[in-house]
């Protein structure tokens, strides 16, 4: 359910202003007050954070949506979010790591769709985070900020993790991990 | 409280209303005016001991900018209805092997559909095990996870494994009291 990018009329002077011109206005101040926006977050817990060299390697996988007022998250994939409108998106995430005492790297990667002028492949990791879990309150690994490509349809963002030689654990205590873009520019 | 724009969604060839065009001035206003769209950032006058073992609020009593009059001296108490982002910077004067995290509390108020009256929903969370023997920061942003409506109130709150002073303590007293902790937040779009 995409929604449709609002056509701001040009308006020269002497020009007389037609109600289509004043309706494309008017779509373009709803469309900024319900622009697309998307939350999810983690109720199960669980999820093994293998261990990775230099770039976290598991995707975080999530269970539950909070918000997602423009189709972008799907049970059937629960590791991605895929912006259904086309645009430039601010990212939010963190990992819950658990409490084993391990170190835990995390980061944001965007998988390119068939829409993608770049082609098929990836960008990222960027928006990185990290947590050294406590051995008795755990840890949440967490980041944001805008994402620095333009995102198409077709394209999805993952957060992905990864530990050093021990393995960590997501976990729900206090609270899940989660996820969430929201639309920021056209 | 900013009244949520009311869109007109035709204009019509002939319409001599002008009803019409202030709605969609108003809508602009609010869009592009963080004097009316509400947007918040408070800071804490004091730097509570933080008690181990416990989530614990540190309120926040100043307010450098509040268009919406959130605050109420220890959070953000919601006024307009909708979707929230919301950002906080953490300290603790701390030691190695700490536990330190942060978070985000939002406690339904008597109008939330979607989050009974004293229902709670903790977002956020950002932290883990120190390891600098001085000082630790945490930066917390999220959305919040429900639609916002007036009466909601938004907290923030530490979690430590040992009894800590929430404010920078390096260099001894220079930097004491020095760095600011905001509670930010800001009006994202409509909800139900």
């Amino acid at each position: 359910m995409a929604m449709t990018i609002p056509t701001v009329p040009q308006l020269q002077a002497g020009y007389i202003a037609q109600p289509v011109d004043m309706t494309n206005l008017a779509a373009c101040c709803t469309f900024l007050l319900t622009k697309p926006l998307c939350r999810v977050h983690d109720v199960t817990a669980g999820q093994t954070i293998g261990a990775s060299g230099n770039v976290p390697a598991t995707t975080i996988n999530f269970t539950t949506e909070d918000i997602d007022t423009d189709g972008m998250w799907t049970v059937v994939n629960p590791g991605r979010i895929t912006p259904a409108t086309p645009g430039w998106y601010k990212v939010r995430y963190g990992v819950n790591v658990g409490n084993n005492g391990a170190s835990c790297d995390t980061a944001v990667f965007q998988v390119r769709g068939s829409g993608n002028p770049l082609g098929a492949g990836e960008n990222g990791p960027f928006i990185p985070g990290y947590a050294l879990s406590h051995t008795t309150k755990g840890g949440c690994a967490a980041s944001s900020g805008v994402w620095p490509y333009y995102l198409y349809a077709g394209d999805y963002l993952q957060v992905r993790a990864g530990g050093d030689a021990a393995t960590n654990v997501t976990a729900t205590t206090d609270a899940g991990s989660y996820f969430s873009l929201e639309f920021v520019s056209t | 409280m900013a009244a949520i724009p009311q869109v007109p969604a035709d204009f019509a060839l002939g319409d001599t209303s002008i009803s019409e065009i202030q709605q969609l001035t108003y809508a602009v206003n609010f869009l592009g005016n963080y004097d009316v769209r509400p947007l918040w950032h408070l800071e804490p006058s004091t730097t509570p001991s933080i008690g181990a073992n416990a989530w614990t609020t540190l309120p926040y009593s100043i307010a450098l900018f509040d268009s919406d009059k959130v605050s109420d001296s220890t959070g953000a108490l919601i006024v307009t209805q909708g979707y929230y982002a919301v950002e906080a910077a953490l300290q603790i004067a701390a030691v190695s092997s700490d536990g330190f995290n942060g978070s985000f509390l939002i406690t339904g108020g008597a109008n939330n559909p979607h989050l009974g009256a004293g229902s709670t929903i903790r977002f956020g969370l950002r932290g883990g095990e120190t390891n600098s023997t001085a000082d630790a920061a945490i930066c917390l942003s999220d959305v919040v996870p429900v639609v916002c409506y007036p009466g909601d109130q938004i907290v923030v709150q530490y979690y430590v494994s040992t009894a800590r002073t929430s404010d920078a303590n390096t260099n001894a007293t220079f930097n004491t009291g020095r760095f600011n902790r905001p509670f930010m937040g800001h009006f994202i779009r409509t909800g139900t």
